[in-house]
């Protein structure tokens, strides 16, 4: 039985045991809230890679997938609030969330998430087929105003962050596209290399990770460090800013001191340079914010994803 | 693909590799062989202790743990009725038929070889083909993957022959139940009665738990239970004459590897689904299908051939497109990303020796996995010698612990035991529990290739085209008028042989 044994001391790391002085004395469980595999998955590991030395004691990651994120989070804040349960959270899915789910249903609300620091950015492109027509952004663009509502657009979902970079394109922009919703980028991706869809409104992280395709502009201030060639969506006269970020949050009555003890942990996995190294290899870019930082952004996006989702008329 | 044999045969003869692929085919199996305990949960348990090693060594340790699940999802499923994974649920019914016959051990070693086999197809698909099939895998669509979906559910007919109507009354069943929670395509959530936990969708693995092992567990209390479990008499000179019977059908052995690879490269459609159209492509083309789920060796190995050749089905997409195939492929996928190898393309060109060395080594480690699997069959095959009571109790804690297992989430376990208690009256008055548990698993595939091509096929100005008019759809919906044809067929031919017996009956009467 001795099978069980592991599965058991794996599953329960985060009991109940009575809180001594020092935090912490037990493991820390890190929540992740999307199937094992993912890119909310790969970026814990390799935290987990390098906790040996900084956090005193082990990290557990423990998989609580379902509802794009929303069962994980729910149980987040549900949990108790005595810092040995965190979990990742990313940007714009603990924001739109809460802001779109229909009346009577119950769930995590933004502001029950508790922000322990952000890790990590992912900015949003548009990516065509290396066999497309449109060759830049212009023609593209020229295309999809003779043609409004007849370009297909993948996402990985409706109210995701790609969904939300699609909403900002169409709204500064004036165009029209048909959204084709993929559960995930597991399908979005081969949708796109397939040409199942004309093109495909992606975080940078797919986009590296394909072959045979050409991203149109990027949607960020300066050129994306890891795809210098692509050039942005400002620098070709569409000022759309739209990025992805990941953090990790604590449920909200969490002490300061510890929240404090771990953002310091995380800062210092942040510095190690092959950790940096690491993280660039599996199509991110480490950005490092602080607890404050974090919520002042989280609170910022929130505005912003309102006024766009009021545009679009999904709030009567 | 630049790579140097003598370094993959040095690195894989170094006892520490050979060691490493024992354990994780062993942990692996064992994971399979607990239902809801998956191969990807083990791969997932076992990712944290891989950082410590190079990525070759890491890789293959977790590819075993994949292999040795798709063969430990055998053992229970043939030896008391229940499936250790989604992908073993066609194991059981003629696996656990032979088990009741006595013939427990040959049905596990013969689930042993043809697994090697299919793990063999599988890698050698892997190495040669894996180009050509990525690019295949792209062609596939929403309009296909709801095509296909179709195919797979006039499966059900073939299923339940000679009692038609039941079959798909449960089917209906399984799809109905699997449209609760959030809608794939539109985000809304329905039938969730304002419960977040359902808004995740009732699981398919905790669905399939319930809805296999708990009336396996009343029906093993019931009177009639005596029958129910077959009878422990471990012989000698098992495995070479079941080596004999898989030569003799090669045929249905080798069918079933292609459509477990080719069912395996598509992405998001998953090993359940393969398995259920082997088994039925196995029956179509037998020339006793009448023996199927009462003890047909044909209808044990297409399944388990099958579901071992989508490990080597769905590492392509993912070696090289980056596309997982599968639940344990993508969880292999952040296991490589993790180490530092973004899967793709460059992969094969840049780190051509790792590649290279995990394909040899996955032969091995089938090899490894079906030489020790022979003191495992002799320990599990013991389970038989359980008193009931005992057995009936472990039945259900582990039906317990593997739901809730699955994602953490005590929903799955309520969900289990709910269908667990449909399952038993739907065993007791005749409808079967296998059609609702295809139903289940072809619900959201289903629902989800239909909206996306209603979406992609109205942009593009039309639906009928974008659904009638590309080629593997025209295939597909071939197969589907076949396979009906074909159902309808044998099932008027059932009814009139059940008409003769009942006038010869009355005759000698």
């Amino acid at each position: 039985m001795w099978f069980i044994g592991i599965v058991c001391i794996f599953f329960m790391a985060a009991g109940p045991i009575a809180q001594a002085e020092q935090y912490p004395d037990k493991p820390i469980t890190l929540l992740t809230v999307f199937p094992p595999g993912g890119g909310s998955d790969v970026s814990h590991r390799t935290i987990e890679k390098y906790t040996k030395g900084i956090f005193d004691k082990p990290l557990v990651i423990v998989y609580k997938a379902g509802a794009g994120g929303e069962l994980g989070w729910t149980e987040l804040v549900g949990s108790k609030p005595d810092g040995y349960i965190i979990g990742g959270v990313d940007i714009p899915h603990i924001i739109l969330q809460p802001m779109v789910r229909e009346k009577g249903q119950t769930g995590f609300k933004t502001e029950e998430l508790l922000p322990i620091c952000g890790l990590v950015i992912d900015p949003d492109l548009i990516i065509v087929h290396k066999d497309s027509k449109w060759k830049n952004l212009k023609e593209f663009m020229d295309d999809s105003r003779a043609n409004p509502g007849q370009i297909t657009a993948g996402t990985v979902g409706k109210f995701t962050g790609d969904h939300m970079f699609l909403m900002r394109f169409e709204f500064a922009t004036g165009l029209k596209f048909t959204q084709v919703p993929y559960s995930g980028g597991g399908k979005a991706i081969p949708a796109l290399m397939g040409k199942q869809v004309d093109c495909y409104f992606a975080s940078a992280n797919s986009y590296l990770r394909m072959e045979d395709v050409r991203a149109l502009g990027v949607a960020t201030e300066q050129r994306y460090e890891l795809a210098p060639d692509v050039p942005t969506l400002k620098e070709q006269g569409v000022d759309v800013i739209s990025i992805k970020r990941r953090g990790l949050a604590a449920p909200l009555n969490t002490p300061k001191d510890r929240i404090k003890y771990l953002e310091n942990a995380i800062k210092k996995i942040n510095d190690i340079p092959e950790y940096q190294v690491d993280v660039k290899k599996v199509g991110l870019t480490p950005h490092f914010m602080s607890s404050d930082e974090f919520g002042k952004y989280i609170e910022n996006e929130t505005k912003n994803a309102r006024e766009t989702l009021t545009k679009f008329g999904f709030f009567k | 693909m630049n790579f140097d044999i003598w370094y993959a045969l040095k690195y894989l003869a170094n006892p520490a590799t050979l060691l490493c692929m024992a354990f994780g085919g062993m942990f692996g199996t064992l994971m399979g062989a607990i239902p809801g305990l998956t191969g990807t949960l083990g791969i997932a348990l076992l990712l944290p202790f891989t950082f410590g090693l190079d990525p070759t060594m890491a890789l293959l340790l977790l590819a075993s743990v994949y292999c040795g699940s798709e063969y430990g999802g055998a053992y229970p499923a043939i030896l008391i009725n229940t499936p250790g994974t989604g992908a073993a649920v066609c194991t059981t019914f003629d696996g656990y038929a032979l088990a009741q016959q006595g013939k427990a051990q040959e049905a596990l070693y013969l689930s042993n070889i043809v697994s090697l086999v299919g793990g063999f197809v599988g890698v050698i698909a892997l190495i040669f083909l894996s180009i050509p099939l990525a690019y295949f895998s792209l062609k596939f669509g929403a309009p296909e993957q709801f095509w296909l979906a179709v195919f797979s559910l006039t499966i059900i007919a073939s299923l339940s022959t000679g009692n038609m109507l039941k079959g798909l009354i449960g089917a209906i069943l399984g799809l109905l139940l699997s449209t609760v929670g959030m809608d794939p395509v539109t985000g809304h959530n329905r039938f969730t009665f304002g419960s977040l936990g359902l808004s995740g969708g009732i699981n398919v693995v905790a669905f399939i738990i319930g809805l296999f092992t708990i009336p396996q567990a009343f029906l093993l209390l019931g009177k009639e239970g005596g029958e129910s479990v077959g009878e422990y008499n471990p012989r000698k000179g098992v495995f070479f004459p079941m080596c004999k019977e898989v030569l003799r059908r090669w045929v249905v052995t080798l069918e079933a590897c292609v459509i477990g690879i080719i069912v395996g490269i598509m992405p998001g459609v998953g090993g359940n689904v393969a398995t259920f159209i082997a088994y039925n492509e196995a029956k179509r083309i037998s020339k006793k299908p009448e023996e199927f789920g009462k003890g047909s060796y044909d209808g044990l190995i297409a399944p388990e051939a099958c579901n071992n050749a989508i490990v080597g089905g769905s590492l392509i997409p993912l070696l090289t497109l980056g596309i997982p195939g599968s639940a344990p492929a993508a969880v292999l996928s952040g296991a490589l990303m993790i180490h530092g190898l973004q899967p793709g393309f460059k992969l094969f060109s840049e780190n051509g020796n790792i590649v290279f060395t995990f394909m040899i080594g996955l032969f091995i480690t089938n090899l490894i996995i079906v030489l020790l699997g022979t003191p495992f069959i002799r320990g599990f095959s013991k389970v038989l010698m359980v008193p009931r009571k005992f057995l009936v109790a472990s039945i259900l804690a582990m039906g317990v612990v593997g739901s809730y297992a699955i994602r953490n989430a005590s929903i799955d376990v309520v969900v289990m035991g709910l269908a667990g208690i449909a399952g038993y009256f739907m065993i007791r008055f005749g409808y079967g529990v296998a059609p609702a548990a295809l139903g289940m698993i072809l619900g959201e595939l289903t629902e989800e290739g239909f909206k996306l091509s209603l979406i992609i096929g109205s942009a593009k100005g039309s639906v009928w085209a974008y659904f009638f008019a590309r080629p593997i759809c025209i295939v597909l919906i071939v197969l589907t008028v076949l396979s009906l044809v074909f159902a309808f067929y044998s099932e008027m031919r059932a009814k009139k042989k059940k008409q003769n017996r009942n006038s010869v009956e009355e005759v000698s009467r």
